[in-house]
Order: structure tokens, then sequence, then C-alpha cells
């Protein structure tokens, strides 16, 4: 076969071309640690590549929003652990308020002493978080959540809000929960003597015996007989009708109406009424409020006095439970925060293996591939150098 | 006597003439194109004597070109594909650049918008994260545009490359028509005037570089050359012109015609082969696939944020502003259209809309439109017409026989813009917020609260209230009246898709209590409300480009890209090595190899001086004889 020598040259220069090419090409990668440079280099490396820069951006706001949930969490936290302390503050000196051998002054302390603690309640209400917001915002607020001096009220739109993109996270908390719908006294029904009765007997907070059995209505227990043989009715307001007459009363033993059980305490006198009323809801603010009202008022006779501050306690030990119950939610919810966070960081370790996987290079593969490569241009440019070299004309003279 | 010297000077004669071809050979062993040339011998025929037939010696015929007019052929119909192939893949290296760099890409710009939209759901209140947002959305506009802009340029720079071919190809036909000439002419000689036989075939390659040609040959030499689909680009001395003027259908770019004689007629310039054909593929189809998908991204962007925007309230409570301005769809009506009324489109579904350009044909009584990317059409008797998420709207009666090309995308690939909107007018708050009551005692709450649509019954409060035995619940306060006995089934949307109370739904969960109720009521705070953040937020993984998300559309841009590269690469690749091995075949049979001519010289040196030696012998037997006379 003829050769032509322009062509054979020719050739002998498009694989060398070609080889620099490649080696140029492994240099590149080389160089820049990328597999993938260009989308054309690997398309669907590059397109599944680019959905998994996508995916670690997304995983990363979400870590953000992890992050700052667990630091408004923290704050709400505590800002909970500071009612609870308040609140026990509170219990303590409602306890005390207990004494009966204290004189009206002494109460008055008291009462001081509640009045400055409602002011510390209402601080912690009003509690900033860490980003400048409220922690007891509800679903959002730019002012304090919880207003008013005189009788605090809830302003937001109750509830929580969340973050992150599943609205996962919990960012603050349901303020009405914590201070204003809070059960008023045993979160039923709430007893009391009616202000006109004459005898000395109070009744107790009260406490639910069978909830299956629970209306809902007003009743009233009218005290009837003659002192040492006194009976009780009991009359149910809402129906209108007379569940029991005449039932011996003995101080002190308990009355069940309808699934709830009163104990009626003390001497009373025909004609005296006692009522149990749904409870209803109240602030805690409310609460506190009766509760120096009451210490602050000398003419509460000791049995009327004694009922309304067992109210005003079994209400305080409602708001005690709810605040704890609140910081036991945030907890978990910090729980939940801290796990999505550290599953979000797996997940990242993940798709960054995969970003790694579908567009870095393989060190070792390359380096070997440039050898190989090497080589061959190596042979081809020797080869050549020798084959051009050779020509009929060197040996004509 | 005399015979022996002219048989010595005619053999002298033809090894002289042999040498000279052979150096001419040697001086052109890398001349392109250049096919070795050989001087033919023959025997002179013998002179009949009584003594019979005694030879004459040799006489040099003619200078004989090797050539094979069929491996010719084979690198000429090679050339036109290679230049083809390298035309697109030299092209669509520019691409490939484009989209190379993921941290620079759109792909990353729209990330950056929502982590700053998971900003906003974090802190809604904070003007800094605001004007973040705002400034995010800027930086994706422009991201957008940049990389609209550089295709269109492409464009732009593919049709001055064009306009440049054509101008090459009229000249390369007047080359080979004057070569024709040249050959034509000197083809009465009786013999072949290779070097003009060689330079016109170098002209043919090169013509074959730019557009695909066949030739047929006269019997005086010249040879005719045709396009694709047989256009006569020269026939005999009638030479075509070939022009690049703007395309009927679409002034905004360029296609070929063909002017022969005084008539026009257009030409596909995907159809003509060689260098042009190459290019205008890319414009086309690879170039404007890119700029319909980029384009579509920016409308669909565009549409969704507005549309996001618009369902919450900003930090005043008022609906927000559209966020981005994206130009409509253009319209381009065929310059043979007649009468002034024209077809124009909208966007009505953006989640449908297909990467493409349209083309809307009128015959009198049927619109046929059709999807220029796959040629599929649909054919209604009246507009408004709806294709694609596409509404077909005509300004008046259309003549008949009048065509329109719809380029829904390329504008909006390039003006793309987000407005400068204030910080606190960025809706992150919706305009109701839900409240659960506080008396309620069931576990039922409300697991998300959202806005579909816009409407101007936004009656609040709206309650919620679920009856005795709590498994249905009433609706009162909607602006629609109210409504009683609903089925309550936990978990799922109330109410079920697609219907909405009010523009609004909710997904209730949990087991409710008699009594429960839940209020939609007015956002008392809207700068401090993040429904619609949230919303904004979910727009990353809600499926709003036909099916797929924002950056699932980007990333198939990507790959769509890198696939044509890559293939417009390996068909380069593969036709240009089909070009190498059909010259290599070409020029093992007409190409120059040295030794050859080495061993030739050598021979044919020796001829010439054997021949002298002829001339001598008869110059000593004349001499003899002379001095046998002379006595």
């Amino acid at each position: 076969m003829r050769i032509a020598t322009f062509q054979s040259s020719q050739n002998a220069m498009t694989g060398i071309a070609a080889r620099q090419a490649e080696q140029d090409r492994i240099q590149n990668q080389l160089s820049t640690g990328l597999r993938v440079n260009a989308p054309s280099d690997d398309p669907v490396a590059a397109a599944q590549a680019e959905l998994a820069r996508s995916r670690l951006t997304r995983v990363a706001q979400d870590q953000r929003a992890a992050q700052l949930s667990s630091s408004l969490l923290t704050s709400a936290d505590n800002s909970l652990a500071q009612g609870v302390d308040v609140l026990q503050g509170m219990r303590d000196t409602l306890v005390a308020a207990g004494n009966g051998s204290y004189s009206p002054a002494e109460r008055k302390i008291l009462a001081e002493q509640l009045s400055a603690a409602r002011d510390r309640l209402l601080a912690v209400a009003n509690t900033r978080d860490s980003t400048g917001g409220f922690v007891f915002s509800g679903q959002g607020t730019a002012d304090s959540p919880v207003s008013g001096n005189s009788l605090p009220s809830y302003d937001p739109v109750a509830g929580e809000q969340r973050i992150g993109a599943d609205a996962r996270y919990a960012s603050n908390v349901d303020g009405r929960a914590a201070f204003v719908a809070l059960p008023r006294g045993n979160g039923v029904f709430v007893p009391g003597s009616l202000a006109a009765n004459t005898g000395s007997a109070s009744v107790d907070a009260g406490r639910v015996t069978d909830a299956s059995l629970l209306t809902g209505h007003d009743y009233q227990i009218t005290i009837t007989g003659t002192p040492g043989s006194l009976q009780y009715s009991v009359n149910d307001l809402t129906a209108g009708t007379m569940l029991s007459t005449g039932t011996p009363f003995a101080s002190g033993s308990a009355i069940d109406i309808e699934g709830q059980r009163v104990v009626v305490t003390g001497v009373p006198q025909a004609g005296d009424q006692f009522e149990l009323k749904p409870a209803g809801q109240q602030s805690i603010f409310k609460t506190v409020d009766d509760a120096i009202a009451l210490l602050q008022d000398p003419s509460v006779s000791p049995s009327r006095y004694a009922e309304r501050l067992q109210a005003v306690q079994t209400s305080l030990d409602g708001a005690l439970d709810r605040m704890s119950f609140l910081r036991t939610k945030v907890g978990e919810e910090l729980n939940s925060t801290d796990a999505a966070f550290a599953s979000n960081s797996q997940l990242a370790l993940q798709t960054e293996s995969r970003r790694s996987d579908l567009r870095d290079l393989d060190y070792a593969g390359a380096v070997s591939d440039m050898q190989v490569n090497q080589t061959a241009l190596q042979a081809a440019l020797k080869s050549y150098a020798n084959f051009a070299r050779l020509s009929l004309f060197d040996s004509l003279n | 006597m005399t015979s022996l010297l002219n048989i010595g000077t005619r053999s002298l004669a033809a090894a002289q003439g042999a040498l000279s071809t052979i150096s001419h050979n040697i001086a052109n062993v890398n001349t392109p194109g250049y096919s070795r040339q050989e001087a033919v011998l023959s025997t002179a025929s013998g002179q009949f004597t009584g003594s019979g037939f005694f030879g004459r010696g040799v006489d040099l015929t003619t200078v004989r070109r090797q050539y094979d007019q069929f491996l010719m052929g084979a690198v000429q119909s090679n050339t036109a594909q290679a230049s083809a192939d390298a035309a697109r893949s030299d092209a669509m290296a520019q691409l490939d650049s484009l989209f190379s760099d993921p941290e620079l890409g759109i792909g990353a710009a729209v990330d950056g918008l929502f982590s700053a939209a998971g900003d906003l759901g974090n802190r809604p209140a904070d003007t800094s994260v605001r004007q973040a947002f705002v400034a995010r959305a800027d930086q994706l506009a422009q991201r957008v545009t940049a990389v609209g802009s550089q295709l269109s340029e492409m464009g732009q720079l593919a049709d001055l490359r064009l306009t440049q071919s054509v101008a090459q190809v009229n000249q390369r036909l007047t080359e080979i028509k004057n070569l024709n000439n040249q050959i034509a002419q000197s083809q009465t000689s009786g013999h072949a005037p290779n070097d003009w036989l060689d330079q016109r075939d170098v002209a043919l390659k090169a013509l074959n570089e730019l557009i695909g040609v066949s030739t047929v040959a006269s019997s005086d030499g010249s040879i005719n050359l045709f396009g694709a689909n047989g256009a006569p680009l020269l026939v005999g001395n009638q030479q075509s012109e070939l022009q690049a003027v703007p395309d009927p259908a679409d002034a905004s770019r360029l296609s070929l015609q063909l002017k022969v004689g005084a008539i026009t007629q257009p030409l596909d310039g995907q159809s003509l082969g060689g260098g042009i054909s190459g290019l205008v593929r890319f414009r086309s189809d690879d170039l404007a696939n890119a700029m319909n998908q980029v384009g579509r991204l920016a409308v669909v962007l565009a549409d969704s944020f507005n549309t996001q925007q618009s369902l919450g309230v900003d930090a005043s409570g008022v609906p927000g502003r559209a966020l981005f301005t994206v130009p409509q769809p253009v319209t381009r009506a065929n310059s043979a259209n007649s009468g002034t009324n024209t077809i124009t489109a909208t966007v009505s579904n953006s989640a449908d809309l297909q990467p493409s350009d349209y083309q809307v044909d009128w015959n009198g009584t049927a619109y046929t439109i059709t999807r220029l990317s796959d040629g599929h059409t649909t054919n209604t008797a009246m507009v408004p017409a709806t294709m694609d998420g596409l509404t077909f709207t005509s300004s008046g009666p259309i003549a008949s026989g009048n065509s329109y090309t719809i380029q829904p995308y390329a504008a909006a690939a390039k003006g793309l813009a987000a407005q400068p909107l204030l910080p606190r007018e960025i809706a992150t708050g919706y305009a109701a917020t839900v409240e659960s009551t506080a008396t309620n005692s069931g576990s039922a709450s409300v697991r998300q609260f959202q806005v579909n649509r816009q409407t101007t019954d936004t009656t609040l409060p709206v309650t919620i209230a679920f009856n005795n035995p709590p498994t249905t619940f009433n609706v009162t306060g909607l602006a629609s009246g109210n409504l009683t006995n609903v089925p309550y089934t936990p978990g799922q949307r109330v109410p079920a898709a697609p219907a909405d109370y009010n523009g609004w739904s909710l997904t209730l969960d949990g087991a409710a209590a008699a009594g429960d109720s839940f209020v939609v009521k007015k956002t008392l705070s809207p700068a401090n409300n993040n429904g619609n953040a949230l919303a904004l937020g979910r727009l990353a993984d809600a499926a709003l480009v036909d099916g797929a998300t924002l950056n699932e559309s980007y990333a198939t841009l990507v790959g769509d890209v890198g696939i044509r590269i890559q293939s417009a690469r390996d068909s380069a690749n593969v036709s240009s090595r089909l070009l190498t091995e059909a010259t290599s075949r070409q020029q093992n049979v007409s190409g120059v190899n040295l030794d050859e001519e080495a061993a030739n010289l050598l021979r044919y040196q020796q001829a010439y001086q054997a021949s002298a030696k002829i001339i001598q012998a008869s110059q000593q037997l004349f001499d003899t004889l002379l001095s046998a006379v002379n006595r």
C-alpha cells in the first residue's frame, strides 16, 4: 500500500494532538479535583449533583430553623422555670396566709408579697426571647403579649408559631395557655357559700369522683332542720329538679352530687346555702388579684376566709400544673428539634457524600490514567520522530 | 543512423519530462489537495522496413494525475458532515461553560431565594431578613437574565457567522465557476489541466465545509453544483446566490434563501449540510431549547412568587405586591400576513408550560397551533384557545392564510426583573389566623392553615364548631353562607381539595370534643405572622414546572444541555474520524510519497544518462562513418 508522506505526518499529528488533549483533560480534572467540570463531562451526574447541591442548601436552611428553634425554646424553658418559681413563691405565701393566727396587718404584708410576685409574673409573661421577640407571643405580636395592669389580658392570637420547612419546629409558647386560659378551682366546678349565710360552715374546693356523671349544671345545697339534727337538700338549678331532700348533715363528711364531691365543715345554720357552679377559666392574674383582695379585707369571717383561700389555692395549683405541663411540652419540642437537627446533620453528610460520589475525582484512577496516557504520548512522539527521519533521499548522493 | 539520434533525443526528452513531473511532485509534497502527477510514456510505433519493424523509441503522451473520483467524492461528502458536526460542537462548547459552575448557576440563586424565604419564616418581623429576601430575589433575576442574555448573544453571534458563511459560499461558487471555464477551455487541447482540477477540488472541499453540495460533471470537464434537495447552486454558467435574510416567520433571526436568476426560494438551513447547517441547528434547536427552558423557569418563578405574594399580606396588612416582573410572550407575524390583527398568547397556567415556541396558522376555518419543539398540533375552530398553559387570543378577525410565531419565553429569559420592594412590602403573613377556642377540651388541633387563592370573600371571623357527637361540625361566618353538619375526618383537609372556605383551607387533626371550636380571625400583627413566609418556602418543594420543582427543572436543563453537548461532541468525533479515514484512503492514491519519488528520480536520472549515451553512440557512429569516407 502506498502511504502519502504528507498524510502520514498529518495522521501522526492528529494522534498526538488527541493524546495531548486527553492529557490536558486529566490535568484539568486533577487540578480542580472534580471529575465533572462541565455538564457535558457527565450530564446525568451533573444534573444529580445540581439537585444534591440544592438539597444541601435546603438542609442547611432547615438546620438554621432548628438551631433558632432550639435557642428560642431554651429561653422559653427558662421563662417557664421562672414562672414556676414565682407561682411556687405565691403558693408558699398563700399557705402562710392560712395561718389563722395572723393579724390583718400581717396578712397585708403577705398581700404586698403577692403583689410583688404578681409583677414578677407579668414580667415573665412579657419576657423577650433571644431574637428580640416575645417568648409568649402566640401566633405573632409586635407588642408585649400580656398587657394591661389592672387585669392583664392576652392580646395576640393564641397558639404558637412554627418555623422550618415543614413548620415542624416550635419557636414560642402559647401565652394564653400559660397565663390566661387557666382552669378555675378544681377545673370542673367551683363550690362556694352564699354571702347571706349566717352559720360558720365553709365548703372545700371539691373534687370530681366520677367524670362520666358530670352534667355542667348549677347545683345548690340547702341546709334544713334544727341545730343538732341538721339536714340538707340538693337542688339542680339548671334542670329545676330536686335531687335529694332530708339527708342528715354531718360536718366534714362528703356530699356527692352527680360525680362531684364537696365537703362542708363547720356549723351551718338552717337556711344556709352552698352553690356548685361550672368552673370556667380564669387568668392567673385574676386569681392573684382575688388572693390579694382576700388578704387585704379584714372583714371576712374566718370560715369564709378559709373557704376563699382554699379556692384561690386550688386555682393557683391549677396554674402551677399548667406551667409545669408547658415546660414538659417545651422539653419535648426541644428533644424533637434536637433529634431533627441530628438527623439533618446525618442527611447533610449523606447528601454531601452522594454529591462527592457524583462529581469528585477518583485521584488514584486519574493519576493512573494520566500515566498510561503519558506513556502512550511519549511512544507516539518517539515513533513519529524516528519514522519521519527515514527517507530514501538520505541514501542518495 | 538518424533514427538512433531520434530515439536518443526522444528518450532524453521523455526522461526530462518525467524528471520534471517528479520534481513537481516533490515540490508539492505538502500542498493540500495536490494529486500526484505522472508522465505517461508509450512506445512510439515502429517503422516498417524490408527487415521488419524498427522501434522509434518512446513518446511522452501526457501528464496524468493519480486520482480516484469516488475516493474524492467520499472526502467531499465526509467534509460536509464533519464540518456540520464540528460547527455545532464548537458552538455548543460555549453553552457548556455557561452551565458549568454549580455555585454560580440559576439553581444556586433559586436556593438563595428559598433560604431567604426560610429566614423570613424564622424571623418575619426582622427588617434585615426582609431586606435580604428582596436582595436575593434581585440576585436571582439577574442570574437568570445573565444566562438569558448570554444565550441570546450566542444566537446573534451564530447569525453573524451565518452571514459570513453565506458570503464565503458565494465566493467559492464564483471561484469554481471560473475554474470550470478555464478547465473547459484547456480541455480542448486534449490534455487534462491537472493543477486546475486539483484547485477546483480544493475549492469544492472548502465549499463543502460551508454547505453540502453534490456535483454532476458535464462533458466539457466543468461540474454543476447542487445543494440539498437539488437546489441549483451552479449550473453551467448560471450561478445562484445564497442569501441570509430576516426569517419571514420571525424577523428577529436570519433564514437562508437561494436566488436563482430572478426567483428566490427559501432553504431549510438545517438540511443544507456543512458548517452552515451545524450553525443553524445550534441556533434554532440547541440554543432555542436552552433559551426556552430558562425562559420558562423565569415565567414560572415570577408567576409562583407573585401569586404567593398576593395570597399573603405585608407588614401593613395589605396583599403583597408582585415580586417579579416578566415580559409577556412575543408574537412575530409572518411577513406574508395581511391585515393588522394579530394573535397573542398569555400565560394562563404556569404549571403546564412547555419549553417551546408555537406557531399559529389560520386557514379560514380552523386555527392550527403547532408546538414547534416536537411538531405536536392542535386544531381549534376559534380562539381564545388554550394549549400547554398558554391562552391564545386574536385581536380581531384574522385574514385566511396568516401565520404567527409565538415566542413565550425568549423575552422572559432576558427580561425577568425583581421589583424594588420595601422590606415591609414582603407578604410574610396571612390576613387571617386560626385560633383554637380557649375552652376546647378535645385534643383536636389545626395542623396547617393556608390561603389557596385570592378572593373578595374575606368575611371574618369564621367559626368551625363541633357538634355533639363531634363527628360533624358547623361552619359559620362564610361569605357563601353557613354550613351545617360537615363530616369530620381527622387529618383531612377542610374543605376537601380543591374547594376552599373564603379562599383558605386548613387541616384539622385529633379527637375533637363536642362544643370545641376553631375561629379564623383577622391577623392582629401581620408583620409578625409567618404563615405566608412558610408558604413561600414551601414553593421550593412544589411541583411548579410541569410536575417538577424549580430546582429539578434547572437540573433537567443542565442535564439536557450536557447531553446535547456530549452527543454533538461525539458525532463530531465520529464524523471527523470518518473524514480522516476517507482522506487517508484518497491520499494513499493521490498523495505524494517522497521515497517513491526518490526512487523514480533515480530511475529517470539513469534513463536520462542512458539516453545521452545513445546520442553519444550515434555521434561516434557518425564520426566512424565520416572518417571511413574521408580518406
